[in-house]
């Protein structure tokens, strides 16, 4: 019996300990964000959406946006501020959490969101683990705790652990404590450099949908009516011919739009504006410099088109 | 559930609980029941299998037992070694056989299509048929007796620490232990502790930090130049010494926490001075395998060859472990190249040994230095054929290595420079446990603070640089 | 005439020696491939074979595994030459 409780104690002892420098950890980790914040919003783009960015208009999406979409070109042709939000290579949920919390800390008058046909699909594995940057947000963010608890049922056991929020992200917190990257209020240019022009790709895509997501989805919609928040949709031209007409997902994205009454911005992806020319593109995926100011341009005339015909009605 | 999931971590305290509050007669029973539990977890339908060749084992090794005549023994061996290795080679080896069938036939103008097969490699299927095979030789050539109690030879073939990814076992070790299975001791809790700690670290901090700049490169060796590649390549090894290594490590841990012994898998393979010696602390329950059951067995056939017959049975041996881990060229070649390191040494170890005793080199640290590299190179060559999907991918590798010079892609290195320290530690560690064995104790200090401090320093590292919700272990393919 | 134990060992020594390349090596009954250099499964064959052409008998594969040391393999040497004296 000595034994045992020898034995307990020790184990106790060795809890504690790791308790005392979890908690410990837990203040340096929000300590260190705080400093990568101030001298890096870029680099800490989830926590600058969550708790700081601001616009009149408020650009969401990945990569494709990310580098697609220019706020200081868009200011000068609709005359109002805009942040571009984007982060690239997060799926919906992602851009689920940060519409919704932007929505609530400062409301924008307008948000563009850029989405595919297949962000409606079921989210994969490497979609979900790529949402452990919302991590941090799990106590105080009620959508990134709902969102999170997709993972697996034992979520919030994991999120008990300061230490275990914060993983991986040391080096990143680090790095952007002492380098600074240079954006145009979240526009970060693409450039063709070790890169050669795309060839053009050409196929049929069909994706099906989550019923989970397309309920997310429908909240978001409904939220931004409720709010008086003007919620464009648009999909960013990509250098492939693709043929969405079997695309059951692409069915249900213009079908929701149209009867939930939302704009959605599709006709420069798949256009010949873009698909005859190479050389606007960085790669099959992604707008390079130039083909984000063309794009940036001709979807600003498109708002204006779309703002002025809500303002006859 | 994997040895990464949490469900295992709650199904390992729930198991090692209940086997000490359990009578000693129905642990046997309750770790069988366990291990099923584990491996129906992962593959239902498959447990049939490894039933069956559980039920085969059993079967032969009593008749081998039993039998009085020694034509009738071998018989039964021979048999029983086709029926158990069977359902192996056709998981393994049925398309590449399908493949090669086709190719042959399409070169003589024929085109015929044969029935294809899609199923997938049942997990751990190598590791039972060996540690079954090794069992009914033993029991052939009177090195173990044959078990009566067919629960004990069960659990044998299906120990859940084991069946996913080795140690091989043998049976002389393990079955001895299962027939008295006693409580866990203190000792023997804190020590498999300690070992799934590291283990862990190994896999979660440098194995899966490593993978995941080794895997961006060899997936896309179109993109990158030649030395990234190489960089890549020099990675590699210490990815798999950490993977296996790590993951051999949780295992042995595992099982010492239910108080029994396994075998030791990885020995500091890195500071092994030449191949053979590399051979010997690398995958070590693999290599002690094939040396008993094919190495030895070839060897003593064709001793009349001398030398000859050496390097012979050497090359088949390693061309069947290549073979074992992958049934495509590629292995081959990665098994032909370690028959050829180690032919080379074993033909010039005379005069090896010689010129290392003129000129007093065995303990000169710049030659003790020099061996490891090169060791290392040969291995890290042999591996790119490990690692690439196709020879001519192998070949284009080793091209561009030679001739596309440029800078490391430095930038996609980041997620994995916290690999890079962790590597650094483990590399570290082992250093001191080959030159200063019981120096500078860190896990065995008998400073309780100190002590404690180090498992609490390794647990943080692993909750703030492992690799969690990510990929597959890499041997379980095989 | 049976040979002696003393002359297995001898002999057995210069073989050893000359196998493994080690001109000092001398035998003891608890002597283990551990302890001698060079002596692993790839030369432990090359042993084999010149005890066996030394001594003129032949080992059987079940013989391999009972030679763990040095004192097993002079006691298995012996009952060889017993049944086939030179």
């Amino acid at each position: 019996m000595n034994h045992l409780n020898q034995l307990a104690t020790k184990i106790l002892a060795f809890i504690s300990l790791i308790i005392l420098l979890d908690f410990t950890a837990g203040y340096l980790f929000r300590y260190l964000e705080t400093k990568a914040l101030n001298n890096n919003p870029q680099g800490m783009i989830a926590e600058f959406t969550m708790w700081r960015a601001e616009g009149d208009i408020m650009i969401f999406g990945a990569s494709e946006a990310h580098g697609g979409l220019i706020p200081s070109l868009m200011k000068n042709k609709l005359g109002i501020s805009v942040f571009n939000c984007s982060n690239d290579a997060k799926p919906f949920y992602y851009q689920y959490c940060m519409i919704n919390t932007v929505i609530e800390r400062k409301k924008p008058k307008v948000i563009i969101w850029s989405i595919y046909s297949c962000d409606l699909n079921t989210p994969t594995k490497r979609d979900m683990n790529s949402l452990s940057v919302l991590n941090p947000f799990y106590d105080t963010n009620d959508y990134c705790k709902k969102v999170i608890n997709k993972k697996s049922k034992y979520e919030n056991l994991k999120m008990v652990s300061n230490l275990y929020r914060y993983n991986s992200r040391i080096l990143n917190l680090i790095s952007n404590i002492f380098s600074k990257t240079e954006t145009d209020r979240g526009y970060v240019a693409l450039s063709n450099s070790g890169y050669k022009y795309p060839t053009l790709k050409s196929g049929s895509e069909d994706c099906g949908i989550d019923s989970e997501i397309v309920d997310s989805f429908i909240e978001i919609i409904k939220k931004c009516k409720a709010t008086d928040v003007e919620l464009i949709l648009i999909i960013i031209p990509k250098f492939e011919n693709i043929n969405n007409s079997e695309n059951f997902g692409y069915k249900n994205l213009i079908e929701i739009c149209g009867k939930y009454d939302v704009p959605l911005i599709k006709e420069f992806y798949n256009s010949p504006i873009f698909l005859n020319d190479s050389t606007l593109f960085r790669d099959n995926d992604h707008l390079n410099d130039k083909g984000a100011r063309l794009f940036t341009a001709l979807l600003c005339d498109k708002i204006k088109q779309i703002r002025e015909t809500k303002c006859i009605h | 559930m994997t040895f990464t999931s949490l469900n295992f971590l709650f199904f390992f305290t729930i198991v090692v609980v209940l086997f000490n509050l359990i009578p000693q007669r129905v642990r046997v029973w309750f770790l069988l029941f366990a291990s099923y539990f584990f491996y129906i977890d992962l593959m239902p339908v498959f447990a049939i299998l490894l039933a069956l060749v559980t039920g085969c084992t059993y079967l032969f090794t009593r008749i081998i037992a039993n039998s009085k005549s020694a034509i009738g023994k071998h018989r039964v061996l021979v048999l029983g070694i086709i029926v158990i290795i069977s359902p192996l080679i056709f998981f393994k080896f049925f398309s590449f056989v399908n493949l090669v069938i086709t190719t042959l036939l399409f070169r003589c103008g024929l085109h015929v299509s044969l029935p294809t097969s899609s199923y997938i490699l049942p997990v751990g299927i190598s590791f039972y048929t060996f540690m079954a095979i090794g069992y009914l030789i033993d029991v052939y050539n009177e090195d173990v007796e044959s078990e009566s109690n067919i629960g004990i030879v069960a659990l044998f073939l299906a120990f859940f620490p084991i069946i996913l990814s080795g140690p091989i076992e043998r049976a002389g070790n393990l079955i001895p232990q299962f027939r008295k299975l006693q409580q866990t001791t203190y000792s023997d809790l804190v020590a498999g502790a300690k070992m799934v700690l590291w283990g862990y670290f190994l896999k979660l901090c440098i194995a899966d930090r490593l993978g995941l700049y080794v895997d961006l490169i060899f997936n896309n060796i179109h993109t990158y130049n030649g030395t990234t590649l190489l960089f890549a390549s020099v990675l590699f090894p210490f990815q798999l010494y950490a993977d296996l290594g790590g993951y051999s490590l949780i295992a042995i841990g595992v099982a010492r926490c239910l108080g029994i012994i396994v075998v030791p898998n990885f020995k500091r393979p890195f500071f092994a001075t030449s191949m053979s010696e590399f051979w010997r602390r690398w995958h070590m329950s693999l290599i002690k395998w094939l040396t008993n059951y094919i190495y030895t067995p070839l060897s003593f056939g064709l001793r009349r060859w001398k030398m000859s017959g050496i390097v012979t049975a050497l090359i088949l041996t390693f061309i069947i472990s290549g073979i074992w881990h992958g049934a495509e060229l590629t292995f081959f070649v990665w098994g032909l190249l370690q028959g050829i390191y180690l032919s080379i040494e074993v033909v010039t170890l005379k005069k090896r040994s010689e010129f290392k005793q003129k000129f007093c080199l065995n303990k000169n640290p710049w030659y003790i230095l020099i061996s490891c590299v090169w060791v290392f190179i040969l291995f890290s060559f042999s591996q790119i054929f490990g690692r690439c999907g196709s020879i001519g991918d192998a070949f284009y590798v080793i091209g561009k290595i030679l001739n596309v010079l440029g800078k490391i892609e430095w930038l996609k290195l980041m997620p994995s420079s916290l690999g890079l320290f962790s590597l650094t530690l483990l590399l570290i560690k082992d250093f001191l446990d080959e030159y200063y064995p019981n120096r500078f104790l860190l896990f065995e200090n008998k400073n309780i603070i100190i002590r404690h401090l180090s498992y609490a320093f390794i647990l943080i590292l692993i909750l703030t640089m492992g690799v969690f919700d990510s990929g597959q272990f890499i041997y379980f393919q095989f | 005439m049976i040979m002696q134990k003393k002359e297995i060992i001898q002999t057995l020594t210069l073989i050893f020696r000359g196998t493994f390349g080690q001109p000092t090596l001398d035998l003891r009954d608890d002597l283990t491939a551990n302890d001698v250099e060079n002596w692993d499964s790839l030369t432990h064959m090359l042993l084999i074979t010149n005890i066996e052409n030394q001594f003129g008998f032949k080992f059987k594969l079940k013989d391999l595994n009972k030679m763990k040391q040095v004192g097993d393999m002079i006691t298995l040497i012996e009952s060889k030459l017993d049944i086939h004296p030179l």
